[in-house]
């Protein structure tokens, strides 16, 4: 299992929370406008991911109604015909 | 191993213990002690005679309590009531079905191996500490009954000693490991009794989020399955067989066509969601837009056999920190694995993986069927978060697998966390309060201790209700 955040492409693979009380829509448009490409908008957890260019990744925390940004980390399995899984 | 009789005597088994014929480990006799609950020797002996099958006599039943060996012919366990023990001529099979049996709370505590008989040379004023002698009542032993009596006060007194101290010795273990034969059961639903328990996870919704199921597989037909791929381009058909094998521990069949049985909550709800592709790679986004869809479907516990490597002093995601507490908040629970990247033999000791170091997300590690910790289970190293919570079976874990394989038997912490995941869902069945932060309690809070330090197995070895 790797811990490597690698962008795909020249784009970084992001997650971000919603603060509490903020509504997750409304931070989604903000997002957008601040350069995020959103894929997913998480209501029940209150997240918004997708991916932003390297440059654009610092002034997404600045964002109103962000909580926590984060690169979206990978995970990898060890192979099916390994002993230990 | 050649059966002793209760009868032998202390010669027989001081040459059959040094020749190792009749006793698996050196130091022992062959035959067994049971300690019983204090006030619980009606209910202990019933066990030994109804539940193991055996045939039971009682010291009570000679005259003043009075016997010789001799005179036990073919009697499987002897009762001394005073003490509250029994001398144990077991099969494996017995031993088996006693170990189950015991407990804390349980008519008998505990069933150990006979390692010490005394032989010593003052009887008489030696019975009146433990037995009962009142003016009316004379105690008249025969010869040979004191000393006999004295040799098994100590052991007892050794027995309690280590269950006081919280500690049950390596030397168990390795009894219970005999004690596992798999025919009929895997050793990991043996071990965490849930083979014995009759919930079933009935109404309760688990997800498994891995890389799918096999949907085809005949241990799965006719259950009702809700399902979703979380990896753009692949369906949630299992392409890999980790999330097959994962599912079939937490909710395989409890009759399954070839035995032995497997699974655990065999008639809780199927949540199957693909977060995991094929080739066994995921990303925080595609694990949390499962986590997000599992608790949109009301899914009390969400299983997650997956980890990325943290560094050591490396603090928890606050992100899946929150989505941890905000699943608890909504009743349900997300358990995942510690990580295997130690390597203990080694010296290599590593800490819990992301997500399972969140403190809101229940970290598994994993123990063999010795229980002893897992060689490649990860250790609760760092300061912040990054705990193990409990322990679950995780070493040679047989479960099920894609067609045309259809079985197969691996190890990992990704095997214990959903012995884990299907024992919460008998939990939730059990008890409707039995939901996020209180069936973590309820999980911990029964496990069972282990002679292991709580950073490598938190509360212990996961239990069945």
């Amino acid at each position: 299992m790797l811990l490597s955040p690698i962008p795909m492409g020249d784009r970084i693979q992001v997650i971000v929370s919603a603060r509490q009380g903020a509504d997750l829509a409304e931070l989604a448009s903000r997002l957008r406008a601040a350069g995020m490409e959103v894929v997913d908008v998480l209501d029940q957890v209150g997240v918004v991911c997708g991916s932003v260019l390297p440059g654009r990744l610092s002034s997404l925390s600045a964002v109103e109604g962000v909580g926590h940004v984060e690169e979206s980390r990978e995970f990898q399995l060890a192979p099916p015909d390994s002993e230990i899984q | 191993m050649e059966r002793l009789k209760l009868s032998s005597s202390t010669d027989e088994l001081a040459s059959s213990s040094e020749a190792g014929n009749g006793a698996a480990i050196s130091g022992t006799t062959g035959r067994y002690l049971a300690l019983f609950r204090e006030g619980a020797t009606t209910d202990a002996t019933s066990v030994l005679a109804k539940t193991a099958s055996m045939r039971v006599t009682s010291a009570a039943e000679f005259k003043d309590s009075a016997f010789n060996l001799q005179d036990l012919g073919d009697a499987d366990a002897l009762v001394l009531p005073e003490l509250g023990v029994a001398v144990l001529s077991v099969e494996p099979r017995q031993l088996q079905i006693l170990s189950q049996e015991a407990g804390e709370t349980r008519p008998i505590l505990a069933v150990e191996p006979e390692r010490v008989v005394y032989a010593l040379a003052a009887p008489g004023p030696i019975l009146a500490e433990y037995a009962e002698v009142t003016p009316e009542r004379r105690f008249e032993p025969a010869p040979g009954t004191a000393l006999y009596l004295k040799g098994y006060k100590d052991a007892v007194d050794q027995l309690v000693g280590r269950l006081l101290d919280g500690s049950v010795t390596e030397f168990a273990q390795e009894e219970l490991a005999l004690a596992f034969p798999q025919a009929q059961v895997t050793w990991g639903l043996q071990g965490t009794r849930a083979d014995v328990s009759r919930l079933t996870g009935k109404g309760i919704r688990v997800a498994i989020l891995d890389t799918g199921l096999d949907l085809q597989h005949p241990d799965f037909a006719g259950r009702p399955i809700t399902s979703q791929s979380f990896i753009p381009g692949q369906i949630v058909q299992d392409g890999n067989g980790h999330g097959t094998h994962v599912a079939g521990t937490a909710l395989g069949p409890r009759v399954p066509a070839i035995l032995p049985r497997y699974g655990i909550a065999h008639q809780a709800g199927v949540f199957i969601g693909k977060v995991l592709s094929n080739g066994g790679s995921g990303t925080d986004g595609g694990i949390l837009a499962g986590i997000n869809w599992a608790l949109a479907n009301k899914c009390s516990i969400l299983s997650m056999s997956l980890g990325a490597r943290v560094a050591p002093g490396q603090t928890f995601s606050p992100i899946f920190e929150a989505v941890g507490r905000r699943a608890l908040t909504l009743g349900s629970l997300i358990i995942a694995a510690a990580g295997n990247d130690s390597n203990r033999p080694a010296g290599i000791l590593r800490p819990v993986s992301h997500p399972a170091n969140c403190p809101s997300i229940l970290a598994v590690g994993a123990v063999d069927s010795a229980l002893r910790i897992a060689f490649f289970s990860n250790r609760g190293l760092n300061p912040a978060g990054g705990r193990v919570d409990i322990a679950g079976p995780g070493v040679g874990v047989y479960s099920s697998w894609p067609m045309p394989r259809r079985n197969n038997t691996i190890s990992g912490t990704s095997m214990a966390t959903p012995h884990v995941a299907g024992i919460a869902a008998l939990y939730a069945e059990q008890s409707p309060t039995a939901r996020g932060a209180n069936l973590w309690v309820r999980l911990t809070t029964t496990s069972r201790p282990l002679a292991i330090a709580a950073v490598d197995i938190g509360s212990g070895l996961v239990q069945a209700p």
